[in-house]
């Protein structure tokens, strides 16, 4: 088949950060385009590093990757919004800053979609990102990311620093708002809140591929997410 | 794509070396308004901090550019600037053509400033006439020529040593580079200083040694500018009051640039892991 029929294809992809300890090891799958991928594993399995690879954060790892049918560069830039666990806007940016900043360098960026947003979220457009709370940066950066009608959306635990209240919220805004026919990879330990949302799931654990396959066969197989995931995980704690 | 970046760089520049800046034009303003009051006092004061300001906001301007660069490609703002649709070569051209922006900036308001006041100074006074004629004085009495030949001289000194500045910005990008690069980040900002002052000093180096094996001279003379690599004509120049400029570290470095340029892009690409 066809690279391009793909939204994303690795193949044997190793990183380490530190010699003779692999984060990913070996890892090959293909996650077929369209999907809301539920990407889950313990701390440290290698979530986190994958994204970055895919997002072109991380360019020192051997395999091969293809995403839509390009090799991670410029093309899959323009085409992946990525969300990661750490505040990464300027300080001196204000909320309109970062807005205007989006809708020079992407050109699937909905400027007004991204002001109502700060409506929604009752953001001061004029307010500086560094005197804000880490809950409300969160949301700036995920605004930001939510306006645009990328094809593959990467988010890291995007409901991490967020209280319980606000989670359905934010997850609502996620599931409404990324573009129809896109994929979109989220990172998360939350596996019961997000359970409903997911319709194919990857699972890492110590560096390799323990799981992938679409929810549907999950719940062929009688178990919820939840069990898989201990299972898999429990088992892979076992092994290693 | 890389007119926006260069855009944005400028703005992120200016925001991080405003109030330096600020600060000089406040200083110069209170200088020159010091000159209307007859205290001596209240004059020194105002001269010697725009002075102050002036070689403050040349060391702010080297740091910003090392720290932002370093936060903006590899610290957690990377995590924006990589994932930009653009090329990395963009980015490092953008960073590098910034940098040097604000870095002439500085140089050249530094300059200005110490040249403004010393004037400043001298013209309240006969002495600082007289000290100029006996600079000039000086100069004729090793038998060099003409101010025309001084002007040039030092324009094409002050253009050269301003090249220089962004050539040396180049190495900084490149140094804090490969200070994120394994094993070389194992040094943390030590690393900077360290690989910084390697490359200059292997670079000045190779520089030297050029230049006794090819001479390139630039030849300043009152008829006009010319180059040469013949010795006997440098000599003969010379002695005829013409002032010579060494041009062969200027092509060398200049070679080199582009080369550490194509390095930086390419470990960039290839070997950096954001945090």
């Amino acid at each position: 088949m066809p690279d391009v029929e793909y939204a994303i294809k690795v193949r044997n992809l190793n990183k380490s950060y530190v010699k003779g300890r692999p984060v990913l090891s070996d890892v090959s799958f293909d996650i077929p385009a369209g999907k809301i991928v539920g990407l889950l594993g313990p701390n440290g399995c290698g979530k986190t590093t994958l994204l970055k690879i895919l997002s072109g954060c991380i360019h020192d790892y051997s395999g091969k990757i293809i995403i839509g049918g390009h090799q991670p560069g410029v093309i899959t830039k323009a085409n992946t919004a990525f969300l990661p666990d750490t505040t990464y806007l300027a300080d001196y940016f204000r909320t309109i800053d970062a807005i205007d900043y989006f809708n020079d360098f992407f050109y699937d960026f909905d400027r007004n979609k991204a002001l109502e947003f700060t409506k929604r979220f009752n953001l001061d457009l004029k307010q500086k990102i560094k005197t804000m709370s880490k809950g409300m940066q969160e949301k700036v950066q995920l605004l930001l990311i939510m306006s645009r009608a990328a094809k593959l959306y990467l988010l890291d635990e995007p409901l991490g620093g967020v209280d319980p209240a606000a989670r359905e919220n934010i997850l609502d805004m996620i599931m409404s708002n990324y573009a129809e026919k896109s994929t979109l990879i989220l990172s998360t330990h939350m596996v019961n809140d997000l359970e409903a949302s997911f319709n194919h799931i990857l699972i890492l654990g110590h560096g390799r591929v323990l799981v992938n396959t679409s929810v549907d066969n999950v719940r062929k197989s009688g178990k919820s997410l939840e069990e898989v995931f201990k299972e898999v995980i429990g088992n892979d704690w076992e092994v290693d | 794509m890389i007119g926006k970046l260069i855009k944005h760089d400028l703005i992120a520049g200016a925001r991080r070396m405003g109030n330096i800046y600020l600060a000089a034009v406040i200083a110069c303003a209170a200088m020159l308004f010091s000159a209307f009051l007859k205290s001596g006092f209240l004059r020194f004061l105002t001269s010697s901090a725009v002075v102050v300001i002036a070689f403050i906001a040349v060391i702010v301007t080297f740091v910003s550019v090392v720290f932002g660069a370093n936060k903006s490609l590899f610290g957690r703002e990377g995590y924006l600037t990589q994932t930009l649709p653009v090329r990395t070569s963009s980015l490092i051209f953008s960073k590098w053509l910034t940098s040097s922006v604000w870095v002439i900036i500085s140089y050249s308001l530094a300059a200005v400033t110490f040249v403004g006041v010393a004037i400043y100074w001298t013209s309240e006074n006969q002495d600082g006439a007289e000290v100029y004629d006996m600079i000039y004085s000086l100069l004729q009495s090793f038998g060099i020529g003409a101010e025309s030949v001084y002007t040039t001289y030092l324009i094409i000194s002050a253009v050269i040593g301003l090249f220089n500045a962004c050539i040396f910005v180049m190495f900084v990008l490149f140094a804090i580079t490969l200070s994120n690069i394994r094993p070389f980040h194992k040094l943390g900002s030590f690393g900077v200083i360290l690989y910084l002052a390697l490359t200059v000093f292997i670079i000045q180096g190779i520089s030297y040694g050029l230049e006794s094996l090819c001479d390139i001279t630039l030849i300043i003379r009152e008829s006009g500018v010319s180059m040469s690599v013949d010795a006997a004509a440098i000599d003969e120049a010379s002695r005829t009051g013409a002032l010579l400029i060494g041009f062969t570290g200027v092509y060398f470095k200049a070679l080199v640039t582009v080369f550490i340029y194509i390095l930086t892009v390419q470990l960039t690409e290839l070997k950096i892991n954001l945090k």
